[in-house]
């Protein structure tokens, strides 16, 4: 049985997330970010937005 | 508002649509953590770290946010610079200008520091080139905000952060995403790999 790549569209930019993906792993950026394969979610990422979201409106009100 | 009061709502909006139920969790299960991190541990953290870098702000106040030459201030500011040819875009955290030199800071909240500061190599080029002389001009440095630590990492010097390197750099990645080459790294399906269930070369063990 041969593995095959599946057809992709290549997204228009590309971000250092996408790159480090790539370097962690070239499936993983594959399967998630050409193939927008669902990724389980994780509690660690809704918090780490969550903090990032929570200081940008601090430091947005207090300019 | 309160760091409570920003921490709920901003949990409300990026957790909106999230099933949590069976979500993965960081850390290691310990006495004080039987759950590992957990919704529980993040609802008690969280506010507490967005309390600590209020106090962090307060406590630094010649660190003024940046005010890009287009106009806006340097909080998650959003550029798509092109390098090598390639759109890149990023969000950065912040930039601080202080005592004349500029500060890119990214915001963590993992325990570590990260091994490479490479990413705030991409910004700093990024910088350069959205806007050019005024900021090829200055001389831009480098930190992380760790949440945990309530402060930020040791100060980087990105001056050896060019736009030729980034640009071998973007343009080896542009090169192997179009020829489709994504060779599996099995080392890495441990480390909060979220492809599991779709990734035929996964040997990431449940648990």
């Amino acid at each position: 049985m041969s593995i095959e790549i599946e057809k992709y569209t290549l997204p228009e930019h590309i971000s250092y997330s996408a790159f480090s993906t790539y370097l962690t792993c070239g499936y993983q950026y594959y399967l998630g970010r050409l193939l927008e394969k669902q990724e389980e979610p994780s509690v660690w990422s809704v918090g780490g937005s969550t903090f990032h979201a929570a200081t940008e409106m601090w430091d947005l009100d207090n300019l | 508002m309160i760091s409570s009061d920003l921490w709920n709502k901003a949990w409300l909006k990026e957790s909106e649509g999230v099933d949590l139920t069976n979500a993965r969790v960081g850390g290691r299960a310990t006495k004080l953590l039987p759950n590992k991190e957990d919704i529980n541990f993040w609802q008690v953290s969280g506010p507490m770290w967005v309390e600590d870098y209020i106090a962090w702000r307060q406590a630094n106040p010649n660190w003024k946010i940046w005010i890009a030459p287009d106009g806006r201030p340097a909080i998650e500011l959003e550029l798509i610079p092109k390098i090598a040819g390639v759109p890149v875009k990023m969000v950065i955290d912040r930039v601080f200008i202080v005592n004349g030199k500029l500060i890119i800071v990214d915001l963590k909240t993992a325990k570590s520091v990260p091994n490479s500061p490479l990413q705030l190599g991409f910004y700093k080029v990024g910088l350069e080139v959205a806007y050019g002389q005024p900021v090829y001009e200055q001389e831009i440095l480098g930190t992380y905000y760790m949440s945990r630590e309530s402060g930020t990492s040791e100060m980087i010097n990105l001056s050896s952060y060019t736009y030729d390197k980034l640009e071998y750099l973007v343009e080896g990645f542009d090169k192997a995403r179009r020829a489709g080459i994504f060779l599996p790294n099995t080392n890495s399906c441990q480390h909060m790999c979220g492809f599991t269930a779709h990734c035929q070369f996964s040997t990431k063990k449940d648990g």
